[in-house]
């Protein structure tokens, strides 16, 4: 099989799961005990609004066809209507994805940063003192939840210390970086304690590779093995291990945004549980659904690339 | 099944993946004990339990009674943990917290646990379309980041514990089902399954019998990731306000009730922090010293 036909397929196995996610969306809405339109207008709404709220929904309608409104609907780059902020919710969510996608970005750069080095030096001191604490601190370091670590280091650097703006975004590039900083090294920090595990395992098998007992004999300093060969071959898995957590990297954003009153997609999820808007929560989970699966798709392709053995099967 | 029944299914299945299958059944909870991690592991998620289940006696006072006149007092002699803003005792409330980590845990984790294994099962043994739904169901939840899919069941349902341990299980069902059907695909070929189908062994008893004690374990090792997955899920949701709702001494909602004191009242969010801390680690250790086992 060439990677294009690998690529192909690999799309068409996504049409059914994505027409599934698509129901499993569309019904978010039917799965709400009792009167959609009352939950969402609340007991005092009067029987007019209520009915035009229905009709706006198109919940009159039989299930199939709304179903089919939904997905034409979907078809045309239309979410439908927030019924809070009475806009469309796609302008609503691209005018938000900037910010979710810079603390997801500069999350894993976070994470690069922090755990090549550290699982290197992990490597290199297996069994020995070096390991114990790269262990024994990403086991802390996963164990305290986000939204705690996000209130602790606000009340110490953005606070007490006054390094780091306490809350919001800013205005210019280096300015939303430095807004970005302290959530996003959280979300590095956990994301290091995923990764530092796998990144290991993999170095160590590395390491016990025969051109690495070759390149030993050839007389290469530690240094040469290490950063020529065990890093170069650890980046790949770094790199999948980044793609398959993105779905945990997503979810925790929303925590986190929350804390740091960051104006991204994931705090106005949270809004919009809050205040019953049902149409935008379709759509932001949606989004959310719809972004893990081109990234998974992303990922296989990559790795297909790279070791094409796995299409040639 | 009667009773023996189940309890076989698992010790048979722990026996036969950690050893020959007539080693007695203690000798693998020395295997269990002996390795450090799931021995510190269990020892921690032990005294979880024991104090979850014991907290009306343990804890020194009611954990919604409040004193107003006791409010925001220091962690002292009278108050280990202090008091928070309603003067309500916070050691009380963090004891009373345990108890429903270890609901989060054994009902959440617990349901998902089975349906999955069950759902892996059907898919792993008769794959064919059966296989294709389940997997291609299995596939769409889990396109959903965890958190987001468990908020938006939140919103269709409701605030509050109750939904909050459904909304858990819908979720994470999925990824037992798929550990439990890789298992059995591979394990359905081996000899002794091809034995049991010769024989003539109604399906039940070949996926109950042999196919779930030999692929369960696995599970048992995902499960205890799993619980500390959860207890984080959990506390994130009651902490943003859609999971557990005040005055109910979750310890996320805790945390979103100290949340605003931390200036004058730095132990209200920090003792239950420490709890949710405690019983990650907790349950790390013992899915790290299982998987250690599992590997050898």
């Amino acid at each position: 099989m060439s990677l294009e036909r690998y690529a192909l397929r690999r799309f068409l196995e996504m049409i059914p799961v994505l027409f599934i996610v698509l129901f499993i969306v569309f019904l978010m809405l039917h799965f709400i005990p009792g009167d959609p339109a009352k939950n969402i207008l609340g007991i005092m709404a009067t029987p007019e609004r209520l009915e035009q709220l229905r009709k706006s929904l198109g919940l009159n309608e039989p299930l199939h066809k709304q179903f089919y409104v939904f997905l034409t609907q979907l078809a045309r780059g239309s979410l439908g209507t927030s019924i809070r902020y009475k806009a469309p919710i796609t302008e609503l969510i691209f005018s938000r994805l900037r910010v979710t996608l810079s603390l997801v970005f500069m999350s894993a750069v976070f994470c690069v940063i922090i755990s090549l080095p550290l699982s290197l030096w992990a490597t290199k001191h297996r069994g020995k003192f070096p390991d114990y604490v790269a262990r024994i601190s990403s086991l802390f370091v996963f164990s305290m939840p986000e939204f705690w670590t996000g209130l602790l280091f606000l009340n110490i650097f953005a606070l007490r210390l006054g390094w780091f703006p306490t809350r919001g975004w800013g205005s210019g590039l280096l300015d939303n970086i430095y807004h970005l900083f302290l959530p996003s090294f959280i979300l590095g920090l956990f994301l290091t304690a995923l990764v530092t595990r796998t990144l290991r395992s993999d170095m160590i098998e590395v390491l016990q590779k025969e051109y690495i007992r070759t390149a030993r004999t050839y007389g290469f300093s530690d240094r040469t093995i290490y950063l020529k060969y065990v890093l170069k071959n650890a980046l790949l898995p770094t790199i999948t291990v980044l793609g398959l957590n993105l779905g945990w990297l997503l979810g925790s954003s929303v925590v986190i945004e929350t804390v740091f009153s960051l104006p991204g997609i994931g705090a106005m999820l949270l809004d919009a549980v809050i205040v019953r808007d049902y149409p935008l929560i379709q759509g932001i989970s949606l989004v959310f659904a719809l972004a893990i699966m081109l990234n998974n798709y992303i990922v296989d392709i990559i790795y297909g690339l790279i070791d094409p053995r796995i299409y040639r099967s | 099944m009667n009773n023996r029944n189940a309890g076989s299914v698992i010790s048979r299945s722990i026996n036969l993946l950690f050893g020959d299958e007539n080693i007695a059944r203690w000798e693998t909870v020395k295997k269990i004990i002996r390795n450090p991690n799931s021995r510190i592991g269990l020892i921690m998620i032990g005294i979880l339990t024991l104090v979850g289940i014991f907290a009306p006696f343990i804890a020194p006072y009611d954990p919604y009674q409040q004193v107003l006149t006791e409010s925001l007092e220091p962690p002292g002699l009278s108050h280990l943990f202090g008091t928070d803003l309603y003067g309500r005792d916070v050691m009380s409330r963090v004891i009373h917290g345990a108890w429903i980590a270890v609901k989060i845990c054994v009902i959440g984790v617990g349901i998902a646990f089975i349906v999955g294994n069950l759902a892996g099962a059907l898919s792993g043994y008769y794959e064919g379309w059966i296989d294709t739904i389940i997997m291609r169901i299995v596939d769409s939840i889990m396109a959903f980041p965890f958190l987001v899919l468990v908020i938006a069941i939140m919103a269709i349902f409701g605030p509050g514990l109750k939904n909050l341990y459904f909304a858990i299980a819908i979720v994470s069902w999925c990824q037992y089902a798929r550990i439990v059907r890789s298992r059995y695909l591979s394990e359905k070929e081996e000899d002794y399954v091809r034995a049991a189908e010769a024989v003539g062994f109604s399906d039940k008893r070949i996926i109950f019998g042999h196919l779930m004690p030999n692929s369960i374990a696995p599970t048992i090792v995902y499960a205890s990731l799993d619980c500390a997955l959860v207890i984080l899920v959990a506390a994130s949701l009651s902490f943003v306000g859609v999971g557990a709702q005040p005055p109910i001494p979750e310890w996320g909602a805790q945390i979103a009730e100290g949340r605003q004191l931390l200036q004058v009242g730095w132990w209200i969010a920090t003792f239950p922090a420490l709890g949710i801390m405690y019983t990650v680690i907790g349950f790390s250790l013992i899915g790290d010293g299982l998987r250690d086992m599992l590997e050898k």
